[in-house]
């Protein structure tokens, strides 16, 4: 019984380590070629869409400040461009603020959520706004971006010169990576996402997903998709499957870029990413049970990776780790010899440098501290994130069963620390 | 007198003298043929009679088993020795009656039944009797055996003892011989053993086949011990085996290369090749026939376990074998694994090796073909073992010894662990060379056949002769098709080697190049 546990976690292991292994070559090959285009691509920027730049914010006085000043910044015509910023329920300053900006330039605007989209979370959030404009391409950050003066205008070149693309989704940064060992991990973390499963899958197979923030879809799709879905935690994940199914792509296109603040304590961490998680495990359920019914099969493959993620690969992680600690106490006679020793090891190795590929992409992440640290990340980060899938399985498992409501959790922003003389 | 007159009478003194050498000659000629014909309770060979099988082909060249019920008319005619035992009381069939009656040869009974058979008429059964001692030795638990009064003119060969008076044990008469027993403990054997010759009228032997042997190598062994007490003997020109376990837990002997190289020095200095191998059969006890719900399902199931039990000998005996052979090294015989074994245990083996080395139960103190080894001659270990926890590391050894000097033709073999060091060695040796007329078993000599479906090993008096179809491309085929998951995964590893070079080439690159920037960024972050 040992012995067919350890292949089934060998095997779902391996499956994915593999399968990252052929997404950061496809990655790789696009952080190379994917620039190429624009020259030609801005050729087709002189009649631009009107856009709409939804910020739905729930009590972020710490960090609307200075997003609406990266959105003030933007290269694209202000007579083309207005931001909303969706004050949903707040009880700080951020409507004060907000508001303030909306006064000095014409094209900010702020709204109120109203009932019953009140108070609910960012998808509802992200509803109201959706009634209440009415511009060709609707743009997303969270409250906590800065996004880059481009940034805007390459979503919407590449919604331009790909009419297929339902959606363009950019790339984002972590504003406070040195700020705590955590954030370098979640550094660390976003790039590998984007290099190896974002761009990887664009690569190989068109695939992307929205991940909530710098991104641009089409407007009519928001309307034929009836907007946003208020049951999921994970609602970049869920439009994504909507929008495929409609038979668009979603595009990376990582030339448009924000820099957004991520959590700087284990409890913040741990909330936002149970949400994600959850969500994702929502979206790989409601999906699943439909998967032959979606009419782009490239999204079942998604699916599938999502569903292997979080069900199947660290089920093999568990199952590896748990023979591996029983093992030290009481001997199961595991068969499978040195080969075992050689992939584990391997495993690691491999670990290691598809991060590192992925840190080499960004100028100045390949250094030798971020070195150590994916070597600390692989024995610490990374299991922590198997104890939060398992939690969130167990969560979400019991809001199906007992038909809870979704609580959507707020993340708490932090203040940027001001080095002295800058 | 004319010179005619010598002649004639020196031609009558040698024709009776030829008579009478030839009367003497063949009263102590060796045997052919001999049958044992047992009365069990339930038909079935107990262990006793394989005891007896054992101990007459040591000194037979042809043994047959008949229960009694089995005999048919004429069957034993042509055999030159008949054992008759007697495990449980009964009617002796008649046909059996009618066949030993109608019996010149030697003919020997045992325990019960034989006042039914005329070759004893003479003698007188009164009862049984317990024993304490037989032929001057104690018995560990005293017995019951048969008192008889063996006829006027018989000698008695061993006697037992009961509180109170002597009994005949083992009686002789002519060729008609009667032991007071059918069962078989430590000293009756003994006793047994001593009396063979003369039971069955055969010429004693005048030596004593001696053989010493190495034992306990296996991969984690120390090669410089092995060395040691292998040049010990080598260098004292006694021959001597090397019985070698291939495989220890998941370490294969070709890891241990020193202890490689030195057994095959050890090889081309005298020692021989003995292969060990560590199944058990790996099933569990086959359940009694009263759990199933059928005789049908009974015998169904053990026909299966027999061939799964084959099967998983056959495999685990070729891997050994040419596991030792592709390393040079060229195992002539077999030991034992285990001292209770199966008869299909022992025809699984039978059909790769001619010789087996071990201590069963059912063997004797000499070199025997018994009809459980299918054909096997198996080669005992008759002094035990050095103890070096004991305070006289010897101690079971004397005891063996002085027991197997009194045992005509008895082999004096050992076994020592290399392990223990050349000290205890040496030792031993000198107790087996103190037994006169000892002589060292030149194996080397004797014709001997060990086989696989690939290998092949033919020992005669000159040569050794090894055939092999395993090349290493087979052999890298066979490990690739023989286990496709963990080939798959070293393909796997393989390819992962691969990416993580091209990596490491990526990253020496990356140093050497000054790389362009890829992306406009903010200066203060990243």
């Amino acid at each position: 019984m040992a012995n067919l546990l350890f292949y089934i976690a060998l095997i779902l292991i391996w499956i994915m380590l593999l399968y990252h292994m052929f997404l950061m070559q496809g990655g790789y090959r696009h952080s190379v070629n994917f620039e190429k285009v624009i020259p030609e691509w801005r050729k087709n920027m002189s009649d631009l869409p009107t856009v709409s730049v939804f910020i739905p914010a729930h009590n972020e006085e710490v960090v609307i400040g200075q997003t609406l000043r990266a959105m003030v910044n933007l290269h694209y015509p202000k007579d083309k461009l207005e931001v909303i910023v969706i004050d949903d329920n707040s009880s700080d300053r951020t409507g004060e603020i907000a508001g303030e900006y909306a006064k000095r330039y014409p094209f900010i605007r702020l709204i109120e959520t109203k009932s019953p989209n009140r108070g609910i979370g960012k998808s509802s959030a992200l509803n109201e706004a959706l009634q209440q404009s009415d511009s060709e391409v609707i743009v997303v950050y969270d409250a906590d971006n800065t996004p880059e003066q481009m940034a805007v205008w390459y979503l919407v070149m590449g919604l331009l010169n790909d009419p297929k693309s339902g959606a363009v989704v950019g790339k984002f940064r972590v504003s406070n990576a040195k700020q705590t060992w955590l954030t370098r991990f979640i550094n660390i973390e976003t790039i590998c996402f984007q290099w190896m499963a974002q761009a990887g899958r664009w690569k190989w197979f068109k695939v992307a997903t929205i991940p909530g923030t710098n991104f641009a879809i089409r407007r009519h799709i928001m309307d034929t998709l009836g907007g946003w879905d208020v049951k999921a935690l994970a609602e970049d994940t869920e439009l994504t499957v909507r929008v495929y199914d409609l038979g668009y792509h979603i595009r990376f296109f990582p030339a448009a870029i924000t820099w957004e603040q991520e959590p700087e304590t284990l409890g913040v961490w741990w909330k936002q990413r149970t949400r994600w998680a959850r969500g994702n495990q929502y979206v790989v359920i409601k999906f699943l049970s439909q998967l032959f019914k979606l009419k782009r099969k490239r999204i079942i493959f998604d699916l599938f990776y999502f569903f292997f993620t979080y069900f199947l690969f660290f089920f093999g992680v568990i199952v590896s780790n748990v023979l591996f600690v029983v093992n030290l106490f009481y001997d199961l006679q595991l068969q499978i010899g040195n080969v075992a020793l050689v992939l584990w090891g391997l495993a690691f190795l491999l670990f290691i440098a598809e991060v590192a590929i992925s840190l080499s992409i960004e100028r100045t992440e390949m250094t030798w501290k971020n070195f150590f640290y994916i070597i600390f990340m692989y024995f610490t980060y990374s299991q922590m994130w198997i104890i939060l899938v398992v939690c969130s399985l167990y969560l979400e498992t019991k809001r199906m069963l007992l038909r809870q409501e979704v609580r959507w959790y707020k993340t708490e922003r932090f203040a940027e620390k001001k080095v002295e003389g800058k | 007198m004319t010179y005619k007159q010598p002649l004639i009478v020196w031609m009558i003194v040698f024709l009776l003298a030829s008579s009478f050498a030839g009367t003497s000659v063949k009263a102590e000629e060796d045997k052919e043929t001999a049958a044992i014909i047992y009365m069990t309770n339930d038909g079935d060979m107990q262990n006793d009679v394989y005891f007896l099988d054992a101990l007459l082909s040591a000194v037979v060249k042809e043994v047959d088993l008949y229960a009694a019920s089995e005999v048919q008319p004429g069957d034993l005619r042509k055999y030159e020795v008949i054992l008759f035992v007697g495990a449980e009381e009964g009617r002796v069939p008649e046909i059996v009656q009618e066949e030993i009656a109608g019996f010149s040869g030697e003919l020997l009974a045992f325990g019960h039944n034989a006042e039914q058979l005329s070759p004893f008429a003479e003698w007188k059964f009164i009862g049984e009797e317990i024993i304490r001692t037989v032929g001057g030795e104690p018995l560990e638990q005293a017995k019951l055996a048969t008192q008889v009064i063996s006829p006027a003119g018989s000698i008695v060969l061993a006697e037992g003892l009961s509180l109170d008076k002597q009994l005949p044990y083992i009686s002789k008469k002519g060729s008609v011989t009667y032991v007071a027993t059918s069962f078989f403990g430590p000293i009756e054997t003994l006793v047994l053993s001593r009396s063979l010759f003369t039971m069955l009228d055969m010429k004693t032997p005048g030596t004593h086949p001696a053989f010493i042997g190495l034992e306990g190598i296996s991969p984690i062994s120390d090669a410089v011990l092995v060395l040691e007490t292998g040049m010990y003997l080598a260098d004292r020109e006694i021959p001597f085996f090397m019985v070698v376990s291939p495989f220890y837990a998941d370490t294969d002997i070709s890891s241990n290369k020193e202890l490689v190289h030195v057994l095959q020095e050890l090889q081309k200095n005298g020692g021989t090749v003995v292969v060990e191998t560590s199944f058990t059969g790996g099933l569990p006890p086959l359940k009694e026939q009263t759990f199933y719900s059928s005789d049908a399902e009974y015998e169904s199931d053990r026909n299966e376990r027999q061939d799964t039990e084959t099967a998983g000998i056959h495999a685990e005996l070729s891997r050994s074998i040419e596991a030792l052979t592709d390393l040079g090294l060229y195992p002539i015989a077999a030991k034992e694994p285990k001292v209770q074994m199966s008869s299909t245990e022992y025809q699984a083996l039978s059909s790769s090796f001619t010789s087996l080395f071990g201590e069963s139960v059912h063997t004797p103190a000499f070199i025997s073909k018994p009809n459980l080894l299918a054909g096997m001659a198996h080669y005992p270990n008759t002094l035990g073992h050095v103890d070096s926890a004991l305070p006289d590391p010897l101690q079971e050894v004397r005891t063996s010894l002085s027991r197997l000097r009194t045992i005509p033709g008895s082999v004096i073999s050992g076994m020592y662990d290399p392990s223990e060091g050349a000290e205890n060695l040496t030792k031993l040796v000198q107790l087996m060379e103190s037994v006169p007329n000892m002589e060292w078993l030149q194996y080397k000599q004797t014709e001997q056949t060990v086989q696989t479906e690939r290998v092949t090993i033919f020992q005669t008096a000159d040569d050794l002769v090894v055939q092999s179809t395993m090349t290493k491309t087979r052999l890298l085929y066979e490990r690739v098709i023989g286990n496709p998951f963990n080939t798959f995964l070293w393909i796997i590893a393989g390819v992962v080697i691969g990416f993580l070079i091209a990596f490491l080439l990526y990253v020496v690159s990356l140093r050497f190049k000054l790389k362009k920037r890829l992306f406009k960024e903010r200066e203060h972050i990243g």
